[in-house]
C-alpha cells in the first residue's frame, strides 16, 4: 500500500513531466512563430524590392520611348519641314538654260530623297502607324520594308486579338519583333524568318524563328546582349516569360508568353 | 478499459521506432551527414530495444544494457549536435563533452550506482546536456535570422523531438528511485508518459527524415 506522500509524489512527478513538456512545446511554438514572422517580413521585403526594380525598369523604358518620340517628332517636323519648304522654293525657280535645268532636276530629286529619308528614319524610331493601323499591320509593313532591303523571306501569321492590347503592350510587342528582326539582320545571316502570334485566351504567345547561324546559350547564366536584355525587360514588365532556344548553326527560336488575365496589358 | 489500452500501447509502442528507421534506411544515400547519424542512432536504439525486450520477456534484468546504451546514445547524439551546431558552439566543447560524460558514466556504473538498477545520474546528466544542445539549435537559428521557414527543415523536427523528450523525461530520470517505489499501476502510468514522449520523438524524427527525402 502506498503512503500519502508516495501518492503525492506520483502526482507531483506527472505534473512536473507535463509542465516541462508544455514549457518546451511553448518555447518551440514561440520560436516557430518568430521565424514565420521573420520569413514573411523577408518575403515582403523581397516583393517590395522586386516591385521597386520593376518600377525603375518601367520608368527607364518609358523615358526611352518618350525621348525616341521627341527625336522622331523633331526630325519629322523640323528637318522634314525644311525639306518641304526647300522643295516649294526650288519649284518656284524657272530656268531656260538646259544645263541649269539638269542641276534643278538633280536638286529636286535629292530633296525628295531627303524627304523620304526623314520619313523613313522617323518611322523607324517611332512607328506612328501603330496607333492608326494597329500592331498586325504595322508588323506587316515593317516586314515588307525589311524584305525589300534584304533577301530574307519572311512569313508572318497572326491569330491573336492584338487590337485588345493597350498602347504600351502593343509598343512593347512591336519593339520585341523589331529587336529580334534587327538582331537577325545584323548577326544571323538567315534566309527565312517565321513569326507566329497566337492566343489561347489565357495568354498571347509570340513565336519567332529564323534559320540563321544561331548562338551558343550553354550554361545557366548566358551573357546576353543589350537587345535580348531589352526583350527580357519588356516581357518582365508585362508579367510574361521569354524562352530562347538556340545552338550554333541551328537557328534561333524565341518564344514570348504574355498572360492576358489579371494583367495590365489589356 | 484504460488499463487495457495503456498496456497495449505500452507493449507495442516500441514498434514506432521502425517507421523512422525504415524511412532512413530507404533514403540513406540521399541524406546529409547529420541525418546519417540519426540513422545510426535509430539502428542502435532499435537493436537495444529488441534486446531489452527479449531480456524483459525472459525476466532477466536488462538495466546493464541501459547503462551501456546511455553511453552509445550519448556519443551518437553528441556527434549529431557537433555537426548541426558546428559554427555555433566551439569544437573543444564537444571534445570535452565526448570525453567527460563517458568517463563519468562508466565510473558511475562501476562505483556509484548499481549496474542492475536505473542509472539516474547518467540519464539525468545526459538529458540536461541534450536540453542545452537542442535549445542551442533554436538560439542559433533565431540569432542567425535564417530565411528558411523553421518547420521546413528536417533538423527542426528532429531537434524539437529531442527537446520535448529530454525535458519531459528528466524529472522521471532524476526521481527514478522514487518511481521504483510506487505501486505498479502508478509506476506504469509514469513510464507510459515516458513512452508517449519517446513515441512523439520517433514520429518527429520520421517527419523530419521524410521531409528531407522529399527534397
Amino acid at each position: 500500500m502506498e503512503s500519502e506522500s508516495q501518492v503525492k509524489f506520483y502526482f507531483g512527478i506527472i505534473a512536473v513531466m507535463l509542465a516541462f513538456v508544455i514549457i518546451t512545446g511553448g518555447f518551440i511554438l514561440a520560436v516557430i512563430r518568430y521565424q514565420k514572422r521573420l520569413y514573411f517580413k523577408q518575403q515582403e521585403l523581397l516583393r517590395l524590392d522586386a516591385q521597386h526594380k520593376k518600377e525603375l525598369l518601367l520608368n527607364s523604358i518609358e523615358s526611352a520611348e518618350t525621348e525616341r518620340m521627341q527625336l522622331a517628332k523633331d526630325i519629322h517636323d523640323e528637318v522634314g519641314s525644311i525639306f518641304s519648304t526647300l522643295s516649294l522654293s526650288i519649284n518656284q525657280i524657272n530656268c531656260d538654260d538646259p544645263k541649269q535645268q539638269n542641276h534643278l532636276i538633280t536638286s529636286k530629286s535629292l530633296i525628295q530623297s531627303g524627304i523620304d529619308s526623314v520619313r523613313r528614319i522617323s518611322r523607324a524610331i517611332v512607328p506612328f502607324e501603330l496607333e492608326l493601323l494597329g500592331l498586325e499591320q504595322t508588323i506587316e509593313s515593317f516586314f515588307d520594308t525589311l524584305s525589300s532591303v534584304s533577301a530574307i523571306e519572311i512569313v508572318f501569321e497572326n491569330t491573336a486579338p492584338l487590337e485588345k492590347l493597350n498602347t504600351s503592350a502593343t509598343l512593347a510587342l512591336y519593339r520585341i519583333v523589331q529587336e529580334l528582326s534587327s538582331n537577325c539582320i545584323k548577326y544571323a545571316n538567315a534566309k527565312n524568318i517565321n513569326l507566329n502570334i497566337q492566343s489561347d485566351g489565357v495568354e498571347i504567345i509570340l513565336c519567332y524563328t529564323d534559320d540563321g547561324v544561331g548562338t551558343s546559350l550553354s550554361g545557366e547564366r548566358v551573357t546576353k546582349g543589350i537587345g535580348l536584355k531589352n526583350i527580357e525587360s519588356r516581357v518582365i514588365l508585362m508579367n510574361g516569360e521569354v524562352n530562347i532556344i538556340s545552338q550554333p548553326d541551328e537557328g534561333f527560336i524565341c518564344e514570348v508568353k504574355i498572360p492576358l488575365k489579371n494583367n495590365s496589358v489589356i | 478499459m484504460f488499463e487495457q489500452i495503456r498496456n497495449i500501447f505500452f507493449e507495442y509502442s516500441n514498434l514506432v521506432i521502425l517507421i523512422p528507421l525504415l524511412i532512413a534506411a530507404m533514403n540513406f544515400k540521399n541524406y546529409t551527414s547529420d541525418l546519417k547519424i540519426i540513422f545510426y542512432y535509430l539502428a542502435v536504439a532499435t537493436v537495444t530495444q529488441a534486446v531489452s525486450f527479449a531480456f524483459w520477456k525472459q525476466s532477466v534484468n536488462n538495466f546493464p544494457i541501459l547503462h551501456l546504451y546511455t553511453i552509445i546514445e550519448y556519443l551518437l547524439l553528441l556527434w549529431f549536435y557537433s555537426v548541426v551546431l558546428k559554427e555555433f558552439i566551439p569544437k573543444y566543447v564537444f571534445i570535452v563533452l565526448s570525453i567527460a560524460f563517458p568517463i563519468f558514466s562508466i565510473l558511475n556504473s562501476l562505483y556509484i550506482e548499481n549496474i542492475y538498477a536505473f542509472n539516474t545520474y547518467g540519464r539525468s546528466l545526459e538529458a540536461l546536456i541534450f536540453i542545452f544542445l537542442s535549445i542551442s539549435w533554436f538560439v542559433k537559428i533565431v540569432a542567425e535570422d535564417e530565411e528558411t521557414r523553421l518547420m521546413g527543415k528536417a533538423i527542426n523536427y528532429i531537434n524539437s523531438g529531442f527537446l520535448v523528450y529530454f525535458a519531459g523525461s528528466i524529472a522521471m530520470f532524476s526521481y527514478s528511485s522514487y518511481v521504483a517505489q510506487m505501486s505498479e499501476a502508478h509506476r506504469i502510468n509514469v513510464w507510459t508518459i515516458h513512452t508517449v514522449l519517446a513515441v512523439q520523438l520517433y514520429i518527429l524524427i520520421a517527419i523530419g527524415l521524410w521531409k528531407a527525402r522529399a527534397k
